[in-house]
């Protein structure tokens, strides 16, 4: 319950200084308190009533809770449960579950090529998706931050936002296209600055293929990742600034020593999403390569995707499930952990 | 403000530049980063030439406009495959949204307004589901909805969808309800007002825009959604949503490409319609929707 309560304050405070940026003085390090009161209650009814008077009065409100709690029991405890419980069994479709213990978690790093693999290029996405979480959004919001007219700046907010609108199987169809061999759009754009010996199948070779999907996207920008970060510049005391530029401070002597440290509560916050959406990721995959060829874009994800509905190895696939969930629980929060002690 | 800067003034001031170049030397990233924005809408532009293609067009000349324009031609051919499929997209949305606002706000409230046993427990159990991500659910919950004989109909999505979404609702609309001076609510209760007006009538026309922010939440989750839908739906066409239904026609249309990238337009155009009428909403609902796993 510690763990829980410490990762519950530290996201819910990382977020509400990127979210309330802009009306608030909020700092990371102090936000923790607004969570505070709802975990501690009041405890007013607890000296006055006895037990069976506490159950009686809280029945009524039960009730009105009933649907959520009930939807969430079916489609979310209910499934987690299960999916942790079949992670111990070797259960496939149509055939009784049998108890199989850590069976399935060695298997995976000692006997399944294609989960190794997937680990490898999980890890190039994760790596190069926290560098475009982070500092490509610090960049993009310097340069909004230093547009001095309210109306450009208002115009970028919403041209950020404007690409992030664009549902996301739609981007991933239009790189699978743009990646062509044939058709495609970057072949065509090689052969005509005179690169032709450059052109090839990017997601069909093997060797590539892993490369060309992680840096898909072209040019990186995030856009909310940007706007979180720019709240935060936003939200520094204007004196602090000016004074720097009084005592001769040049750009980026100020973006190193002030800005970066004052808004890294949203740095921080970038990363942590970017860590929690890229260990799972899949779907970007799927659409692109579907994990080929030959498995080489393969992700854990998408390995548990096949597992559980082509192989219909459903306790491996949970197995799966369980070690996408711990790792991302885990780099969460050392990350917290570690950029903490870094800031004091 | 920089020395960069100053020092770029005064060589321009010194040399009684124009004014225009004087503008832009102050304004230097306005440029920058308006290239930044043309380069990520590329993808869409380039859908959007290539939707006005006939096949001859394509095979002479893959991006840049071609004329004439075959608009007339690719939009009408993309609606009558997707068309069926927005429908679907539309509905799941809708009555997803109106669910879980519905349930989340009135949840939130009892949450927000009164204390009874096991009240803060029940909270953090609720929010601990923030921590879980989807994947780990995904398979088990296709077998609990299978179970339930939901598999190929709509409800597989609506239920879940509704389910999953009022936890963001009820942190967000909590915190917006515990923020309400509770005056509103004593005065209104003197004057012999149920419990449910409170909520009702006080409560929920001062959360309009929070509601906003977690509906917007709420149709940029279920309309993006591929995964769940491509699963549960499975074969049936008709109640495809419009991811599925690009995924699986995207192959089908393989040699009309035009009509491809003009499907891929018509599927991106209602949120855009959206987000042009509510903008502040999306930039606070997408900043707020990081939270989850």
């Amino acid at each position: 319950m510690g763990l829980l309560k410490s990762w519950l304050v530290g996201r819910f405070g990382g977020v509400a200084a990127g979210q309330q940026a802009g009306q608030t003085e909020e700092r990371p390090s102090a936000a923790g308190q607004p969570q505070a009161g709802v975990l501690t209650g009041q405890g007013s009814d607890r000296a006055r009533h006895g037990l069976r008077w506490r159950v009686r009065h809280a029945l009524p409100y039960y009730a009105v809770l009933l649907p959520t709690l009930l939807g969430l029991l079916v489609f979310d405890y209910y499934p987690a449960f299960l999916a942790v419980y079949h992670s111990f069994f070797e259960w496939d479709i149509g055939l009784p579950a049998t108890w199989v213990g850590i069976d399935n978690f060695v298997r995976m790093f000692t006997q399944d090529r294609t989960f190794l693999r997937s680990l490898r290029n999980v890890g190039i996405i994760t790596v190069w998706i926290m560098f475009q979480a982070t500092v490509i959004p610090l960049v993009v919001a310097e340069l909004i931050f230093a547009v001095k007219s309210m109306r450009w700046k208002y115009w970028f907010r919403i041209g950020m936002i404007l690409p992030a609108i664009i549902p996301g199987i739609v981007v991933f169809l239009l790189w699978r296209f743009i990646y062509d061999g044939s058709v495609g759009l970057l072949n065509a754009f090689l052969t005509a600055i005179g690169l032709e010996s450059w052109t090839r199948v990017w997601l069909g070779d093997p060797r590539i293929a892993i490369w060309a999907l992680t840096f898909s996207g072209f040019p990186w920008v995030n856009g909310v990742n940007t706007l979180i970060t720019l709240a935060g510049l936003q939200n520094i005391n204007g004196e602090i600034l000016e004074s720097s530029e009084l005592d001769g401070a040049s750009r980026l002597q100020r973006i190193w020593r002030l800005d970066i440290p004052l808004v890294f509560g949203q740095i921080k916050l970038n990363l942590v999403r970017a860590i929690i959406a890229s260990i799972q990721i899949f779907e970007v995959v799927f659409v692109m390569t579907e994990g080929g060829p030959i498995k080489s874009t393969m992700v854990p994800g998408l390995w548990l995707y096949y597992n559980a509905f082509n192989y219909h190895r459903m306790g491996y696939a949970s197995a799966i499930g369980v070690f996408i969930f711990v790792t991302i629980l885990l780099l969460t929060l050392t990350s917290m952990r570690i950029f903490r002690e870094e800031r004091a | 403000m920089s020395t960069v800067q100053a020092a770029g003034s005064a060589l321009v001031e010194g040399r009684r530049w124009p004014r225009i170049v004087r503008y832009w030397v102050r304004h230097w990233p306005v440029p920058v980063i308006l290239v930044l924005i043309v380069l990520m809408m590329v993808p869409m532009l380039l859908a959007l030439f290539i939707a006005a293609k006939s096949r001859a067009q394509f095979d002479f000349n893959p991006w840049g406009l071609t004329f004439p324009l075959y608009y007339h031609q690719t939009f009408p051919a993309a609606w009558r495959v997707v068309s069926q499929s927005i429908l679907n997209s539309v509905i799941v949305s809708t009555v997803s949204c109106i669910g879980v606002l519905f349930f989340g706000s009135l949840s939130a409230y009892v949450f927000a307004r009164f204390d009874f046993l096991g009240k803060d427990t029940v909270f953090v159990i609720i929010l601990s589901l923030l921590m879980i991500p989807a994947i780990l659910t995904l398979v088990p919950r296709f077998v609990v909805v299978h179970k339930l004989g939901l598999f190929q109909t709509m409800w597989a999505l609506l239920l879940p969808y509704i389910a999953a979404g009022q936890v963001m609702a009820v942190f967000l609309m909590r915190t917006f309800f515990v923020s309400i001076p509770s005056e509103y609510f004593e005065s209104a209760r003197i004057d012999g007002a149920s419990e449910f007006r409170c909520f009702w009538n006080i409560a929920l026309p001062l959360s309009k825009h929070i509601a906003g922010v977690v509906a917007i939440l709420q149709v940029l989750g279920t309309w993006n959604d591929i995964f769940w839908p491509y699963l549960t739906i499975g074969t049936k066409k008709e109640l495809f949503t419009i991811p599925v239904a690009l995924l699986i026609f995207n192959d089908q249309l393989g040699q009309q490409i035009g009509t491809q990238m003009a499907g891929y337009i018509i599927a991106s155009l209602p949120l855009v319609l959206l987000f042009a009428f509510t903008s502040r909403l999306f930039v606070e609902g997408l900043t707020a929707g990081g939270l989850k796993l």
